[in-house]
């Protein structure tokens, strides 16, 4: 262990300190530099600079060893990140390894991370779909977790503010489900969604298919080519960073736009430790980092903290942030900390073939984006044996037949590809109800070798995720065989939580201090100074990828958090 | 590094480099280095041969040339479990002498129930396709890979649609 380094408290304090740098510590880091304060960002993993730090980005598929597979080794080696879909030969540098971070499975966890400058926000699935008042009145309305502090009017300006900056192409469909954002151009559907989507319109009067609203620039704007990013090709090459920037990431947009405010100090290779707590002030008044190479300690201080460290990092530097006043952990006065952790149950899909647009076919570039159905479970009653409901990704494609024959005629074959069938797919994306039983917790012995104690991750399925599995799979089926596709099947994959990569909670916002963590402004009820935006803060799951949403949270926090600090509230 | 092994490899370039005839040599080497399968030269020569009887060459190169067969022999190495890599081996040794068309050397194994041997010729010609479709010749030449596609179109007259890799 290293010793203290005691610099001068004056050269290492700043008006704010952002613990991650990942998509919503980005925005952080964005808003606060703009508004003129002097913003730290400390970041545990080394840094990625956009362009210059993709070294894959522009490899093509023979320069590849393996031609993207992985080896034998490397699964033997990461059994649980080898079975994230991105971590393949080309990106294998942006995700943890599971014997560099170990941390302790109670229930089995497939826990994929990203340590470095931008997070996950290089690799996430840039689906951007907004909550709707639906989604966050279900607590209340169905007796689960806590009631919002928030609604959606609370946080609508917040979407359409983050949308505008970071591109988010879709179309307005008007649902109420599913509320319209600041679009840029929708990415098109093929053929077979689109007959899809006419299908289920004419057979059920709740069952949109839409294209996804993805974060990926259609049409430039002019805030856009300010950000140095320009209209995605279609590469679909997204988890190795973009050349283009054609997809939204702290890398190309909210990091470097902080850095030319000449008001950002992002400090890569920071492991935060824990939050310091002043007990006379009773504030938070800084933060102890531990170098992640050479292992010294550094303490910096700031009248404001924003944890932005994903979601069950948050809980874990949190848990790890004790001192008289907040012996369990800071804020967490009621001992609910680290409890009512959930995430997306992403078990089952259904696919099958289509007979139909035999003459047709997409063509061009590789479409980054698929069609999305929202929940229509449960939405304005409850209607089935189970709560809440799922939302469903559906795509199309057409793939070349296997080449037959040998020798000359398979040479032929080939060099002169013929198109199959259309193969249609569809995954369910399924809300879980949070519990005090799925938790994370620290060990009372075990630490990383940076001297953090190792996090417990305790998180399962309940009846009410079975019963869900059960239906998606039924109503899908129904729906495939009304569409008239062919061979259907229907898969559980059984999949441990965990490789949704959409854990959320532990920190969770509320109206009592009682029983929740955060206030409606994602203050810590029992320490006002320090903010938590990211996932942690989720008092449900709904249905829809979270990331737009800890954008807008974070947004509006560091606006209330600048006011407040300004007003000398903090 | 140890002194005595920094001098037999000294001694062992050496010697190849003053005395061995260039084929000789090669004979006596892999193309490339493998880590946990045995395959000897000759092996691999057969290997070579074979992939040119999947892929042959025409007016544009073979599978051979392309080096498909190495590449089937690393992915071997790498990425096959080791259930599958003895599988490989054991098909791999019981290939007959006189290498025949690969076609009705396939069916013969199927027929005669020789498991290793189907399972080999399998792997193999599914690898040297592989190897052959993704290789830079084939990907650059014949049916080039586009990094920047630039516009999707979602539905177009099948005649028109352009070769996708």
């Amino acid at each position: 262990m290293g010793y203290l380094n005691t610099k001068g408290v004056q050269e290492n304090s700043y008006d704010v300190i952002v613990i991650g740098s990942g998509i919503s510590g980005g925005w952080a880091a964005k808003e606060f530099t703009e508004k003129g304060l002097k913003t730290l960002v400390l970041e545990r993993g080394r840094d990625v600079k956009h362009l210059k730090d993709y070294p894959t980005t522009n490899k093509m598929p023979w320069e590849f060893e393996h031609r993207g597979q992985l080896t034998r080794e490397l699964i033997e080696a990461n059994p649980v990140v080898s079975k994230c879909y991105a971590f393949r030969e080309d990106a294998l540098h942006f995700f943890v390894k599971d014997k560099e971070h170990p941390y302790i499975q109670d229930k089995p966890f497939d826990w994929i991370r990203g340590y470095q400058v931008g997070g996950k926000s290089l690799l996430w699935a840039r689906q951007t779909q907004r909550w709707s008042e639906y989604d966050f009145e279900g607590p209340a309305r169905d007796g689960f977790a806590v009631d919002w502090p928030i609604r959606y009017k609370d946080l609508a300006p917040w979407y359409s503010y983050v949308e505008k900056f970071a591109g988010i192409s879709g179309n307005k469909d008007g649902l109420d489900i599913l509320p319209d954002g600041e679009f840029l151009p929708a990415m098109e559907m093929n053929c077979v969604e689109d007959y899809f989507s006419k299908k289920m319109a004419a057979a059920y009067a709740n069952r949109p298919v839409i294209i996804g609203r993805a974060a990926h620039i259609t049409a430039p704007q002019p805030i856009h080519l300010e950000q140095g990013r320009a209209q995605c090709q279609n590469r679909n090459l997204c988890q190795r960073g973009c050349p283009f920037g054609g997809y939204f990431s702290s890398n190309s947009a909210t990091i470097p736009w902080a850095m030319r405010t000449g008001k950002l100090t992002l400090r890569p290779n920071s492991v935060v430790d824990s939050i310091i707590y002043d007990e006379a002030r009773q504030k938070a008044k800084g933060v102890r980092v531990i170098d992640a190479i050479t292992k010294e300690a550094t303490e910096f201080f700031a009248p404001v903290i924003f944890v932005n460290a994903a979601a069950l990092n948050t809980n874990l530097i949190l848990l790890n942030s004790k001192s008289s006043r907040f012996p369990e952990g800071l804020g967490n006065e009621n001992g609910l900390l680290g409890k009512y952790v959930a995430f997306h149950n992403y078990r089952a899909r259904v696919s099958a073939e289509y007979e139909g647009f035999a003459d047709k076919n997409s063509s061009g570039g590789r479409r980054p984006n698929s069609g999305y159905l929202p929940r229509f479970r449960n939405v304005k009653k409850q209607e089935t044996d189970f709560l809440r409901g799922y939302a469903a990704g559906f795509g199309a494609y057409r793939p070349n037949k296997a080449a037959d024959g040998w020798g000359e005629e398979l040479k032929k074959n080939l060099l002169n590809p013929q198109v199959g069938a259309w193969q249609v797919g569809s995954h369910m994306m399924g809300e879980t109800i949070p519990k005090q039983s799925n938790q994370v917790s620290l060990d009372s012995g075990k630490k990383d070798e940076w001297g953090i104690p190792l996090l417990h991750i305790n998180m399962e399925y309940d009846e009410n995720d079975e019963k869900m599995v059960k239906d998606y799979l039924e109503q899908m089926t129904e729906m495939f065989t009304i569409a008239g596709f062919k061979n259907i099947e229907t898969f559980d994959s059984k999949q441990a939580p965990g490789l949704d990569i959409h854990e959320m909670g532990g920190v969770r916002m509320g109206l009592d201090p009682a029983t929740s963590l955060l206030n409606k402004w994602n203050q810590l009820h029992a320490c006002k100074n320090v903010f938590v935006t990211d996932g942690a803060c989720m008092t449900s799951t709904a249905t829809q990828n979270p990331s737009l949403t800890y954008m807008a949270l974070t947004a509006r926090a560091a606006d209330y958090a600048f006011k407040a600090l300004k007003a000398g509230e903090l | 590094m140890d002194r005595r092994q920094v001098i037999r490899q000294f001694l062992i370039i050496g010697g190849g480099l003053a005395f061995m005839p260039s084929c000789v040599y090669k004979e006596g080497k892999l193309s490339i280095q493998l880590h946990t399968i045995q395959v000897t030269p000759s092996q691999e020569q057969v290997l070579k041969e074979l992939a040119d009887s999947i892929i042959p060459p025409t007016d544009s190169p073979g599978a051979a040339e392309l080096g498909a067969h190495l590449f089937a022999l690393k992915m071997v190495d790498d990425c096959m479990l080791k259930e599958e890599q003895e599988a490989f081996i054991a098909g791999l040794k019981q290939l007959p002498a006189d290498l025949k068309d690969p076609a009705s050397l396939l069916a013969a194994a199927e027929k005669n129930k020789q498991q290793d041997l189907v399972s080999f010729l399998s792997s193999f010609r599914r690898l040297v396709i592989q190897g052959y479709s993704q290789s830079e010749y084939v990907m650059t030449n014949l049916l080039p890979y586009q990094l920047v596609p630039g516009k999707y179109y979602g539905c177009v007259e099948l005649n028109s649609t352009t070769s996708k890799s």
